[in-house]
């Protein structure tokens, strides 16, 4: 029996993100990456791991603990293979835009449950609230009363109470890192007025249909005209959403912290990475200001290093 | 709304913008209600009263974003930045500006509205890109720079050496500080056929671009007014990256304000000068807010780490700058406390720890105790010390 250790990284998008799914899809040139099966945005774990390596390769941190969380370089490959097991960013909130309030942090049951799944996965404990049961059309948030009907794009749903809405905000803003300048009661309650659980199927077509496309066009500076091929369509997740991503810890296989164990490996790892603040750029279009991430690091309360 | 009510079984709630801050965008790009049985669009009458929609009943003018979203947005940006070394600077329009006039709209021209926020905003790309054309057309050896900065001396992957690179300044969306004012504006263009057909039959009475065609009025959303705040950030950080990041600063503010951003430009739309006075100090409030949160946090966290001795060290320290406490008289309480909490600091403490506390206390009664106060503490010192 290895002893792994388990964290969740909540990651907050700050700027829009673009993980390319590569391959033209219908309409959209550029589409990001997606679970093949439920069609649901997410970013892979191989894009994950890049991104966080790239950031230690940025942030200069030491050539040992590199090796030793991510592994040799290429031409090195076969020494030993990284301690970290870096998971599929996957999405637990996605902003919809509404016309009753600006927009709504929407996710589903079968999101939820799969959250669940994942936090027992990574060895979390604590009180988990129960998964809402949705009916097709209508949603259910905190405060159902006196609101009307609630848009979500341009679909209409009658609200219904969400007993455990508040268990719910509690459990999703470990996710959220903070930030100076916003109360964290002020954070707490825009999440509690935001969010909003619709049926799978809806938030399947939100998947879809609500996730922006911004066309793109490369003009010639000197003729001031769109340049031959120069049109092309771009799908990124929006600023607000919120991702989340497992990271487990092998122990060390490198020379120098073979003694060390997975839990003490991963928090210098992430000691490493996130003493200087709480971002991480993932995904395309760095240059453009895509892909800035707010991380929070969600751990067992106690650690599972050693059992 | 005599046409076809597209979302008949939906109850839309009449004036959203007013009562339900709904999002604009979503409206202005989904819920255009003015078709005809036959799904044309008859006239430019129903396009204009489409915009009205968008439009305050009673005030008339529109107004989309909500004050404390902005401040929020920007607060996140503003600590991303600091993150990043990045800069930011603001610049208030001039006159109109259009953003995403070129995406698909049924009135002809849309606008582009941000997805969470709900206000017109310019893309990071669109930011990148105005940079660089001012680089491209206004320096006279702009090869170095377009290769640092873009990565790329040419946009052309056929007129390049190849060497194509990540540049080294990341450029983001520019966002609203403060809601924006929309106008419903008009453009009248009559020589369309000269357009679509000059270059094909050439010299026809009806594709020459001449004064005898019937100009078609065309309304379009365009902002009013607007403060963006402009940001960029080092992707890499060298020695000389913050020359870089000044030489972009004026590259910004030049083609801001001579070439303009967003669309239609030649017309006279997207020209942004300085940013406004009132902008400027809203930015400077914040900025002080911000930079005090930090320190309340940065206090807590150096707090939290403290032993419960350290901290109660802190607290007598600065207890001990207030006046009040500095009096012989009003501050007896404060004095005798002193006293109590040096006997059980004695047997409690590291003796680091008690040290620190008897030397604080020392300077302390020097400075601002009385003769009966030094004479007391002196000998409280004795007892418990044994000097």
């Amino acid at each position: 029996m290895t002893a792994t250790t388990h964290l969740i990284f909540g990651l907050f998008t700050e700027t829009p993100l673009h993980a390319g799914g590569g391959s033209k899809d219908g309409l959209i040139d550029l589409p990001i990456q997606r679970e093949i099966h439920s069609g649901w945005p997410c970013v892979f774990g191989s894009a994950m791991k890049g991104a966080l390596r790239a950031r230690a390769d940025q942030l200069g941190v030491d050539d040992d603990l590199k090796v030793t969380a991510f592994g040799p370089d290429t031409l090195n490959a076969s020494d030993h293979a990284g301690a970290l097991l870096v998971g599929d960013a996957r999405l637990l909130l996605l902003p919809v835009r509404s016309l009753t309030g600006h927009f709504r942090m929407v996710t589903c049951p079968a999101l939820l449950r799969r959250f669940v799944a994942d936090r027992a996965r990574a060895g979390l404990t604590g009180p988990i609230p129960a998964i809402p049961e949705v009916e097709q059309g209508s949603v259910q948030v905190k405060n159902p009363q006196g609101k009307g009907d609630i848009f979500l794009e341009e679909f209409c749903f009658t609200p219904q109470p969400w007993s455990t809405a508040d268990e719910w905000v509690e459990l999703l803003l470990a996710l959220v890192a903070p930030v100076p300048g916003l109360e964290e009661k002020d954070v707490r309650e825009t999440l509690a007025s935001q969010l909003t659980v619709v049926d799978d199927d809806s938030f399947s077509h939100f998947c879809r249909s609500a996730i922006p496309v911004l066309p793109h066009v490369r003009i010639n500076s000197q003729t001031k005209t769109v340049e031959g091929g120069g049109l092309w369509h771009e799908e990124s997740l929006p600023p607000d959403t919120l991702l989340y991503c497992v990271v487990a810890a092998q122990p060390p296989r490198s020379k120098r912290y073979h003694d060390m164990n997975s839990a003490k490996l991963l928090e210098q790892a992430c000691e490493a990475l996130f003493a200087s603040g709480p971002y991480l750029q993932v995904g395309g279009n760095e240059t453009t200001g895509m892909g800035w991430c707010r991380v929070a690091r969600v751990a067992a309360e106690l650690p599972g290093g050693e059992q | 709304m005599d046409g076809i009510p597209l979302y008949q079984e939906s109850r839309i709630p009449k004036r959203f913008l007013a009562e339900a801050q709904g999002h604009p965008g979503l409206w202005f790009e989904r819920f255009y209600n003015q078709y005809s049985a036959d799904f044309s669009l008859e006239s430019s009458e129903s396009k204009i009263n489409f915009l009205k929609t968008l439009c305050h009943p009673e005030r008339g003018a529109l107004r989309v974003g909500i004050p404390y979203e902005l401040r929020k947005a920007w607060v996140r940006q503003k600590n991303m930045l600091e993150h990043c070394h990045g800069r930011q600077w603001v610049f208030s329009s001039d006159w109109h500006f259009v953003t995403g006039l070129g995406n698909a709209h049924p009135v002809e021209n849309a606008l582009l509205f941000h997805p969470t926020l709900g206000v017109p905003y310019l893309p990071g790309s669109s930011v990148k890109g105005l940079v660089r054309a001012w680089i491209e057309l206004h320096l006279p050896e702009p090869e170095a720079a377009l290769k640092r900065i873009f990565g790329s001396a040419n946009k052309e992957p056929a007129g390049s050496d190849n060497s194509f690179e990540a540049g080294e300044i990341m450029f983001f969306d520019a966002l609203p500080i403060a809601p924006v004012e929309l106008v419903i504006d008009t453009m009248t263009p009559h020589m369309g056929q000269w357009y679509e057909q000059g270059a094909e039959f050439p010299g026809t009475k009806a594709s020459l671009p001449a004064d005898w065609h019937d100009p078609v009025p065309v309304p379009f959303l365009a902002v009013k007014r607007v403060s963006l705040a402009f940001s960029v950030a080092p992707r890499v950080k060298r020695e000389d990256t913050d020359e870089l990041l000044a030489f972009i600063h004026q590259v910004l503010e030049s083609a801001l304000l001579h070439a303009g951003a967003g669309a239609k430009t030649a017309a006279g739309y997207g020209s942004f000068n300085s940013c406004s006075y009132d902008a400027a100090k809203m930015i400077k409030g914040w900025t002080q807010e911000v930079e005090e949160s930090r320190a309340a946090q940065q206090k807590e966290a150096r707090l939290k780490a403290m032993s419960p001795a350290q901290q109660i060290l802190m607290s007598l320290e600065a207890d001990m700058q207030k006046s009040e406490m500095q009096n012989p008289s009003s501050g007896g309480v404060f004095h005798n406390a002193l006293f109590d909490q040096i006997r059980s600091a004695a047997t409690e403490w590291s003796t680091e720890d008690f040290t620190a506390l008897l030397e604080l206390t020392h300077d302390f009664f020097k400075q601002h105790g009385s003769k009966a106060k030094r004479k007391e503490f002196n000998q409280l010192k004795r007892e418990l010390v044994g000097e």
